[in-house]
């Protein structure tokens, strides 16, 4: 997410923001409960959060705010467009969505699934012979990568099958 | 019923359940002629008895009505009705997705799946409007719908569902339902039964109000006469087999005779204490049947007494901490949907989900002496409203994460629903506790509820009706 303050003192004072933050963010994520990794990250004038977590998106934000919605206040204060949706426990249906819209898009594994996300994000009009034209998968690559330049690539490696957060601490004896 | 707002602005069905009017029948209307909608609808809380049936009110009155009609609009409906682009921005947006846009989510997938929805669920887009009548007799809903339609330029009916509460509150699968709503702070009900459960905040289910997350409000669809006091419904047409639900309950009946822990969970003896008359098999299918539940039949719940039916146990006042914890089992139904105030993963989401029912089944009741294995059984199930101020927080997110995914709880993570859930025999699991701390478990659970449709709906206040009237 873009940082209103492009400059070393605009990243300083998210890096404040953060750690200002810290107990509350870490009691806000046990509680959540369905959090396996979280942090806050300064990639360029950007302040990304990169976050492993269980079931469903918008719940887990819901119940982030919830827990702690003063941070996420705090933080998005500092970002390009934040103003519009804090106090975010006022606005939670907006604050979801603009966390959302913010989302790092993953291309799929499978590079034709990229269509059906299309497809997806285009509803009724999507179904047609040009959306499902396969020639037209690269064009519609670039086009993607270059609305979105931060992109994920694939879903990832991981070594062992899915585990939530709750069944690897019960596992541990480490309450859960 | 009291409270300290005007119960005659609240639809009567939301924190009512019309439980003296057994025949429920449901329009599903599209809206025919802008102008002409906006007509009936204004005419709907206009007091004139003769023509467009009345909203039926929270409040009414010394005189209860004869019977009652309510509505609910999906966002395509608000749209027809030339709502105000700025109003309709400020919807959720699940509700303007639409139920068939959340089918992942809701476990909509498979034989389940918007696309294999009969007509008119086939055609999401045109649903606008969905009337519900309540009535004693059926020649009273006959009359209702035809008041309801006499305006052919205003709706047009597209399909109806109909459905009629069996004597007893028993559903098709054999329990005893309609048992417990929330019951909401505000509101004075003396009928209301002793509840463990503490009184949820208004803003469970209505707009405008504290919520159960404390210091969180769902945003009110402005103007205020539009989205205060409304609140959403997830409609669903729900196909029950019954007749692969007992089936099952025969399997895993004969699969537990075989079983060496199966005295744990039946001392020899002991079969009468579970029903008159029983054998071995038959008190052990009806102990099946209770854990996948939650509830025995007769709604005597497990956290209360695991052992047999009660019939003096509490209904509703129990709880699954202490004792009541390890006698129900973490995977059964009603502890999935509403874990009250047991243990839970997400720890701030304890009756944060909760939600009003409304359900009415639909098709006839089972009667296995009548059985021909060589027809199909007649379509039967249920008429599910599930009501609340926030569709996300609380239906969808309990039938994601908890129905489906079981992420509350560590022992259940990965297990679906037994009752609802979209289980496939091959991989479903269920886990039945016995007294040791043990469980026995129980695999090969088919699927014996299938959804074949359903909307989002949102129930409009009677200052929004009138409202959209006068659009």
């Amino acid at each position: 997410m873009p940082l209103k303050d492009k400059s070393p003192v605009g990243r300083a004072l998210a890096a404040l923001a953060i750690a200002q933050n810290k107990e509350a963010i870490f009691a806000g994520l046990n509680n959540v409960g369905t959090v396996h990794f979280a942090r806050f990250v300064i990639v360029g004038d950007n302040i990304c959060m990169f976050s492993v977590y269980d079931g469903d998106f918008t719940n887990y934000i819901r119940d982030f705010i919830a827990t702690i919605g003063s941070v996420f206040n705090a933080v998005v204060e500092l970002v390009e467009g934040g103003e519009e949706v804090i106090p975010c426990e006022d606005n939670v249906e907006a604050f979801i969505q603009w966390v959302h819209e913010r989302d790092l898009y993953q291309v799929p594994d499978t590079a034709t699934d990229f269509l059906r996300d299309q497809e997806a994000l285009n509803g009724d009009r999507a179904v047609s012979p040009v959306n499902d034209d396969l020639t037209l998968l690269p064009r519609k690559l670039v086009l993607q990568l270059r609305a979105n330049p931060n992109v994920s690539l694939g879903s990832g490696y991981r070594a062992y099958p899915g585990f939530s957060v709750a069944q690897v601490r019960k596992h541990l004896g480490v309450g859960w | 019923m009291s409270a300290m707002f005007d119960l005659a602005e609240l639809q009567g069905n939301i924190l009512r359940g019309y439980t003296k009017k057994p025949h429920v029948r449901y329009l599903i209307l599209e809206v025919a002629d802008r102008s002409a909608a906006r007509r009936w609808l204004a005419s709907s809380v206009s007091g004139r008895g003769d023509g467009v049936p009345q909203i039926t009110t929270g409040d009414w009155g010394p005189n209860k009505p004869d019977t009652c009609f309510n509505i609910g609009l999906t966002y395509e409906g608000l749209r027809a009705l030339g709502t105000p682009s700025a109003s309709l921005e400020m919807f959720p947006n699940e509700f303007v997705e639409g139920m068939t846009a959340r089918a992942l989510k809701l476990g909509d997938v498979g034989p389940s799946a918007p696309e294999n929805w009969p007509a008119p669920f086939n055609e999401p887009k045109r649903i606008h409007l969905i009337a519900t009548i309540y009535a004693e007799k059926v020649e009273q809903l006959n009359e209702v719908q035809e008041r309801a339609l006499y305006d052919r330029e205003a709706l047009t009916l597209l399909g109806t569902r109909e459905g009629y509460n069996f004597p007893g509150d028993f559903v098709h699968f054999g329990y005893r339902d309609n048992i417990t709503q929330p019951r909401f702070e505000e509101i004075h009900d003396p009928d209301r039964y002793p509840d463990r459960q503490p009184r949820a905040p208004l803003g469970t289910v209505l707009l405008g109000h504290p919520t159960n997350l404390e210091g969180l409000t769902w945003r009110v669809p402005l103007p205020a006469e539009l989205g205060h006091n409304g609140t959403f419904n997830a409609f669903r047409v729900l196909k029950q087999d019954v007749a692969g639900f007992e089936e099952y309950l025969d399997r895993a009946a004969s699969d537990l005779l075989k079983h060496p822990q199966v005295d744990e969970l039946l001392q020899p003896g002991d079969e009468e204490k579970i029903g008159k008359g029983l054998s071995r098999r038959a008190a052990l299918r009806e102990i099946v049947a209770a854990n996948l539940c939650g509830r025995w039949r007769d709604g005597t719940p497990l956290a209360l007494s695991a052992d047999a039916p009660d019939p003096k146990a509490d209904l509703t006042d129990f709880d699954y901490v202490g004792v009541g914890d390890s006698r129900c089992p973490h995977g059964a139904h009603i502890r999935r949907c509403n874990p009250r105030g047991g243990q839970i993963v997400q720890r701030i989401a304890n009756n944060s989900r909760r939600l009003v029912r409304r359900g009415v089944p639909y098709g006839p009741p089972y009667d296995p002496a009548k059985r021909d294995r060589d027809e199909p059984e007649p379509e039967r199930g249920l008429l599910g409203n599930f009501i609340g101020a926030s569709l996300g927080a609380q239906f969808e997110a309990m039938s994601c994460d908890w129905l489906n995914l079981g992420l509350q709880d560590p022992r259940i993570t990965g297990s679906n629903d037994p009752i609802s859930g979209a289980n496939d025999p091959v991989t479903s699991w269920f886990d039945l506790p016995l007294k040791s701390g043990g469980t026995i478990r129980l695999r090969g659970l088919p699927r014996f509820v299938l959804t074949r449709g359903g909307a989002y709906t949102f129930l409009p206040s009677l200052s929004a009706i009138r409202f959209l009237g006068s659009l």
